[in-house]
């Protein structure tokens, strides 16, 4: 996701709204990453980044902010707005406005893909998805936060059971011709009997294999919840996992989109927002005009990636 | 008349030696990777209790959830029967209508009629929080012994709320909640809280009449007792020896067989 090609036409986007700059920061506080996106004239994504979420989320997130605007030569004047989502959004008190990671993660992925009508984000404590109606308005939701089977924090889990990098994970079961099956549903139990088919002897990449599988039918529960057949766009940190995206593919009989960066896509929702008309902030959003939607659209596709797959 | 019961648990090996329908001798050990050794080993240590040796032993029942991989055994039950015989044999003074039985890495709940025959139960062995796991972990997390949770949890008189369901965001949250300065005591007596709501919801499913017998390893833990008589609002029935009663009801399950013979 690099900054904007300097020979790119402007689109005719509707006069800003806001004053005092033309940056737009959208924040995403999730459990285990915050992840900062930078848009210029709610358009282009000029930066971006990733850090553990710590125990004092706004210094984090003001270090992060702060750190992509001056690496843009840029000063703090720039920003127009700035948005929080994600489990830790309340505690970004510098934002001008806090949106759930619902609200985010659809209006990410109808900027990127608007025939998108399912986002499935698997965060590190959570799996969401929701259906998307007319506009990419939030239609349906439903979220899994009680349980940690298929998120970030089971698969770094298993990893660590696995003694294997959690970067290296995904790119390790693909080489799986006959994954292991795993029949404990529930993290902590499954995590033994990972310990015990290690000592059987069992291939690691195969028992990767079988972990994504576990991934991917909660997964699909949570597809065939939201009653869409349409196309599938699926996001969050899990999301990186080439592994597990293989395995949805496989398990999941719909057309499957991934945008490149896949983390990001709830920043990028949450700095969308911003680029629209806003009644007030804090409160629920506004829509964003038809218009301005598609400009921002076509130019995100070439920008942010369009998507993979 | 020698019988035993072998009751191969996910986290202890749990086994009764009786003569002639009474416990003559008991022992409990870590269950560790071969379970076929270990519950010799712990055959062995009940027998010793008893001042027998194996070759009196007439008829051995195994139960629980390794109660196929042991050699020992001349004939295997389910945990429910052998829980729901051993309540009958250890509470008969009793009229246990609801059995909760929380084991290491499942907990059962089951419902008896007027005349202690089993009419339901609820099983959950898909989800580690409300099993002894719960417990086991977290008391690590906190760097306290097991068998201290009681008593450090009986001091507290303000139990900080769990919010998570998850033992994987639990260990987090109670990592989290000592850091901000809260009492092991509280967060002990707040965790054994957690588990009992979890505990009572699923009994209450099931329907909780009076009386209630609580056995299993963690009912040996006070704290976790008292958390679940204020959740039901009603006192309990718990036995002296709660991790046992299920190794107790195979031993009587081998001693009716060989009467029936």
């Amino acid at each position: 996701m690099s900054s904007s090609p300097a020979n790119q036409p402007t689109p005719p986007l509707a006069p800003p709204t806001h004053v005092g700059g033309n940056l737009q920061a959208g924040i995403d506080v999730g459990a285990l990453f915050t992840k900062v996106l930078l848009l210029r004239n709610g358009k282009d994504v000029v930066g971006t980044d990733a850090r553990p979420t710590t125990m004092e989320p706004e210094k984090l997130a003001r270090e992060m902010v702060d750190g992509l605007v001056l690496r843009l030569g840029l000063g703090k004047n720039d920003l127009s707005r700035i948005i929080a989502t994600g489990q830790g959004r309340r505690s970004i008190g510098f934002a001008r406005g806090a949106r759930t990671e619902i609200t985010a993660f659809a209006r990410g992925a109808h900027l990127l893909r608007p025939d998108v009508q399912v986002v499935v984000d698997i965060g590190g404590q959570g799996i969401r998805a929701m259906r998307l109606g007319e506009m990419g308005i939030v239609a349906d939701f439903r979220t899994n936060d009680k349980c940690s089977t298929g998120t970030g924090c089971f698969l770094d889990t298993m990893a660590t059971a696995l003694e294997v990098d959690m970067e290296n994970a995904g790119e390790l079961s693909m080489g799986s011709k006959t994954p292991e099956t795993v029949s404990c549903t529930c993290t902590v139990f499954a995590e033994s009997e990972v310990v015990s088919l290690v000592a059987k002897g069992r291939d690691k990449q195969d028992i990767l294999a079988g972990l994504n599988v576990m991934v991917s039918k909660k997964v699909r529960a949570m597809i065939n919840s939201m009653g869409s057949h349409g196309v599938v766009m699926v996001a969050g940190g899990v999301a990186q996992n080439p592994g597990v995206i293989k395995s949805i593919r496989e398990l999941v009989d719909r057309e499957i989109v991934v945008p490149e960066n896949p983390r990001f896509l709830g920043a990028l929702g949450a700095a969308a927002m911003v680029a629209g008309p806003s009644t007030s902030s804090g409160g629920e959003d506004a829509p964003v005009a038809a218009t301005q939607a598609e400009n921002a659209r076509s130019f995100l596709r070439a920008l942010f990636g369009g998507e993979r797959g | 008349m020698i019988t035993a019961g072998v009751d191969l648990g996910s986290t202890y090996v749990k086994c009764v030696v009786m003569k002639d329908r009474k416990r003559v001798g008991h022992a409990v050990m870590p269950t560790g990777h071969d379970h076929d050794r270990t519950s010799r080993d712990v055959l062995g240590k009940a027998l010793g209790m008893a001042g027998l040796s194996g070759d009196m032993i007439d008829r051995t029942v195994s139960t629980g959830y390794g109660r196929r991989v042991t050699s020992l055994a001349d004939e295997t039950i389910s945990e429910i029967s052998a829980n729901a015989r051993g309540v009958r044999w250890v509470g008969s003074k009793y009229n246990v209508r609801t059995i909760i039985d929380i084991g290491g890495q499942d907990t059962k709940v089951i419902a008896l009629d007027q005349n202690q025959q089993m009419i339901n139960f609820a099983m959950n062995d898909k989800c580690a929080a409300g099993t002894g796991r719960f417990l086991e972990v977290l008391a690590r997390v906190l760097d306290v012994p097991l068998d201290d949770l009681g008593k450090m949890s009986m001091r507290s008189d303000d139990p900080v709320d769990i919010t998570t369901t998850c033992l994987v965001f639990a260990k987090s949250e109670v990592a989290n909640l000592i850091f901000a300065g809260h009492s092991r005591e509280d967060i002990i007596a707040g965790i054994h809280r957690a588990v009992a709501r979890r505990l009572v919801s699923m009994a209450k499913k099931v329907g909780v009449e009076r009386e209630v017998f609580f056995d299993g390893g963690p009912a040996r833990n006070p704290g976790m007792v008292q958390a679940m008589e204020r959740e039901l609002g009603l006192k309990m029935v718990v036995p002296e020896l709660p991790q046992i009663v299920t190794a107790t009801g195979a031993a009587v399950l081998a001693a009716e067989s060989l009467a029936s013979k």
